[in-house]
């Protein structure tokens, strides 16, 4: 199921009833509610896939009980974990891709080659939920947490509905104690959570929906475009893809809140990031995090010198982008964005910079240098072929400077998404709805005033396809 | 809490006005006159997906409103003692029909070859523009339920998602105090048999002549046609290149004509001889039946000569089912068989 429809709302509206109903005295039912309506809301997409879900569920379960009471065996155990997880992975996410990518290289060499290619669909939020689980095996092998005996609380953590397929990331450190006690909920709380919904259903729906149909135009026509619309096409992007992944990940935090469940923020202003770091620290907070704890740290980090941590940042950043997807353009994306981090971090340890100008000054030209760079970044991100991406990244740089109508709005409404993120560095506007009232009326009626008239073409969530 | 009360209200007092100003002003809901694209989508990919033989009856409204599909399927069934044949109405509502084929081609694309009922209407082959849109990723049961309450609320909720059109509707009749006539389908209704219909309707209540507005349709339509025959030739050309392209590949295609009132049958007529229905049949060299003529059907009741009545349509799907079980039974077995 998806969030930005009818049906989702008119079906979550008895299970909700359900829900408050039995949640105080019937705590055990009431997650039952939840659990049973998380996997309706999977099989949606195709009933058969949630037969995976649930596999991965008992076999986490079952191992993380094995690694407390066998602890002789628990590396053994941890890497059959791994491996399943990440074979099952692998196999429906990167099996076709890695065949053809061999049987490239092999015609590269002169070796014909023609393996068949399986053509696997693709099981949706497979990249998150292994997370989940792998996080939650992970941090019960390195004793962080006890391992949970109750099934149903493991079960409800790995497909809690609001973020079971695009997000964000949940830890089991974060998430398994709130699903031990029966969650208080205030008015304050559903109100706070249906408030957050609206605002991500506006960015989902009045925005993201809107700009797609532009972004599409743009990298469809991409060989007859000039420099500014190929600009534009990145920057537009960069719009398309913020508002519907944050909108996305609002809507999970707010759905959480109403049930009295906690989610951790996913994004905090990104565009307003002055540096490639800082960037990261407020793009998809969930899988950055995830990623350095769990990839960047275990390789190392930056504890074995200067070239290895290089080397990690590069590492860690190519496969967060072929999480993405079995593409060599999310490789390349996250390879940019490896690049990035390393010199960044080369710039900041080994040349001493002294620019005399005022440090508020330096930090405007970071954040506008951040964004320009991070942009450029959208292009494979976005691209459907090496030859379009390639195209359009020569094109930033050296093509025609035709300018229309059209890109004085495309540039308007990047300047508006940018001015507000750096707005957001010192006022935050959704913490202004959620704690006054005033300001939180004028945002509903704005917002359901907008959703009734002004809904784009209805669309997938981008991240759906990851 | 208040505060999202009291914004739900004012929005939805907002709604309620725009929407009485939207109706004073002489706006229509817009609603699909048969199936919409979703819909189309969702039978191609399912009948896709399934085992045996399927049929694609193609073309626009026509097929979309006159073809009682489940009844076709239980008839055919008894005659030819399976149900591994199955027909699906695709007709969508001013399908455009080589692009309505080329998708239904596309989406089979490396998989065994099926069988498409064409039906000839002038409109679709020669004018009309919907196309069923590019493949919607993902698509689910949940996009079609989503698409029903969508086609549902636009009965209700004349503005919803239409912010240009209300604007634009309301800011002409303040600008000259006048509401201008126009007429629009209303009452989308889907019939548990396979097809769907819709009514015409006037924004200043006035009763709509059905007949008489689909058949100045038509003669302004045939007249246009006839007067740009080179386009209209442009077109049947792409189609004839689809339909040999699918038969290459071993799909078998029939032309069909279904029963039309008289009035617009003649009208029709008009159009230039090599673009009628039984030159086109000869110019794709597949076998044609015209039930427009056909004395068992050519009578059938129309609700305003072009689309056949939902009681109609229940009568017709049988005949239509014994004619290609006849003629072509023999043809679709050979689809059913394993490919050596």
């Amino acid at each position: 199921m998806v969030f930005n429809s009818l049906f989702f709302f008119l079906t979550l509206i008895p299970v909700l009833a359900v829900y408050f109903a039995t949640r105080a005295r019937r705590s055990r039912f009431a997650k039952i509610v939840l659990l049973v309506y998380s996997w309706i809301f999977y099989a949606m997409w195709n009933p058969a896939f949630l037969t995976l879900l649930i596999g991965s569920t008992v076999l986490d379960y079952s191992v993380a009980l094995g690694l407390e009471k066998w602890p002789e065996h628990k590396r053994r155990l941890l890497v059959i974990s791994l491996v399943i997880e990440f074979g099952l992975l692998g196999f429906f996410k990167y099996y076709d891709f890695f065949i053809a990518t061999t049987a490239s290289a092999f015609r590269a060499i002169g070796i014909a080659w023609s393996p068949p290619l399986l053509h696997i669909l693709l099981p949706i939020g497979i990249s998150f939920y292994t997370f989940h689980c792998v996080s939650y095996t992970v941090d019960v092998y390195r004793g962080r947490i006890r391992a949970e005996r109750s099934f149903l609380d493991v079960a409800v953590f790995v497909a809690f509905f609001p973020q079971l397929v695009a997000g964000p990331i949940l830890r089991a450190s974060h998430f398994l104690p709130q699903l031990r006690e029966t969650p208080a909920i205030r008015w304050k709380d559903i109100a706070d959570g249906i408030t957050l919904v609206l605002f991500g259903l506006f960015l989902k729906v009045v925005i993201a929906d809107n700009v797609a149909a532009r972004v599409g135009y743009l990298f469809d026509h991409w060989q007859v475009i000039g420099r500014l619309a190929t600009w534009s096409a990145a920057m537009q992007f960069g719009v398309q893809i913020y508002m519907d992944f944050n909108g996305y990940s609002l809507m999970a935090i707010g759905l959480g809140q109403i049930l009295g469940y906690h989610i951790p923020i996913n994004f905090n202003a990104p565009y307003a990031a002055a540096g490639f770091s800082d960037f990261w620290r407020r793009w998809h907070i969930s899988l950055s995090t995830w990623l350095r704890d769990y990839l960047y740290v275990p390789l190392g980090g930056n504890r074995h010198g200067t070239a290895r941590t290089y080397a990690n940042l590069v590492i860690t950043m190519v496969l967060g982008g072929l999480w993405h997807g079995a593409s060599a353009m999310f490789v390349l994306w996250g390879a940019m964005h490896g690049a990035y981090l390393c010199a960044e971090r080369f710039a900041r340890e080994r040349i001493a910079l002294r620019v005399p100008l005022p440090p508020a000054v330096i930090s405007a030209l970071l954040i506008v240098v951040t964004y320009l760079t991070v942009s450029i970044t959208w292009i494979p991100f976005r691209a459907t072929s090496a030859e379009q991406c390639l195209g359009m990244l020569a094109r930033m740089f050296n093509g025609d400077m035709h300018y229309d109508a059209a890109l004085s709005r495309d540039y308007a409404i990047a300047l508006v998404v940018f001015a507000g993120h750096c707005l957001s560095r010192r006022y935050d506007f959704i913490a202004q709805a959620l704690n006054r009232a005033g300001v939180r009326l004028v945002s509903v009626t704005a917002i359901l005033l907008l959703l009734y008239f002004c809904s784009g073409e209805r669309s997938e969530f981008i991240y759906f396809q990851f | 809490m208040r505060a999202i009360i009291a914004g739900v209200l004012i929005s939805a007092a907002v709604v309620g006005a725009v929407e009485v100003l939207f109706r004073k002003a002489g706006g229509l809901p817009s609603v699909a006159a048969g199936l919409t694209r979703v819909e189309f989508q969702w039978k191609v990919k399912r009948a896709r997906d399934r085992d045996g033989v399927v049929l694609y009856v193609v073309g626009d409204s026509r097929v979309g409103w006159g073809f009682a599909e489940r009844i076709f399927n239980r008839e055919y069934a008894s005659l030819a003692g399976s149900d591994r044949f199955v027909a699906v109405n695709v007709g969508l509502a001013a399908a455009n029909v080589p692009d309505n084929l080329e998708y239904i081609l596309r989406l089979n694309a490396g998989r065994p070859p099926q069988a498409i009922v064409l039906n000839y209407s002038p409109a679709a082959f020669y004018l009309f523009l919907n196309d069923p849109g590019p493949p919607i990723p993902g698509l689910k049961i949940q996009d079609v339920l989503d698409d029903r309450l969508d086609s549902h609320l636009a009965e209700w909720l004349w503005t919803r998602g239409r912010w240009h059109d209300t604007t634009a509707q309301i800011w002409g009749y303040l600008q000259t105090r006048r509401v201008a006539g126009s007429v629009n389908f209303v009452h989308r209704t889907a019939f548990d048999d396979g097809f769907v219909n819709a009514t015409l309707a006037t924004n200043i209540g006035t009763p709509v002549d059905n007949a008489a507005f689909q058949l100045a349709f038509y003669r302004r339509m045939i007249a246009g046609l006839s007067a740009d025959a080179a386009n209209a030739r442009k077109r049947r050309a792409r189609v004839s290149e689809i339909v040999r392209s699918g038969r290459a590949l071993g799909w078998r295609v029939v032309l069909v004509r279904l029963p039309l009132g008289a009035a617009v049958r003649e009208v029709e007529a008009g159009l230039p001889q090599d673009l009628q229905a039984d030159a086109l049949a000869k110019a794709l060299d597949v076998p044609f039946v015209d039930y427009a003529t056909d004395p068992r059907t050519a009578a059938f009741d129309t609700l305003d000569g072009s689309h056949l009545t939902p009681e109609a349509a229940r009568a017709f799907a049988p005949i239509m089912a014994g004619d290609l079980y006849r003629m072509m039974n023999d043809e679709f077995d050979a689809l059913d068989r394993p490919q050596s």
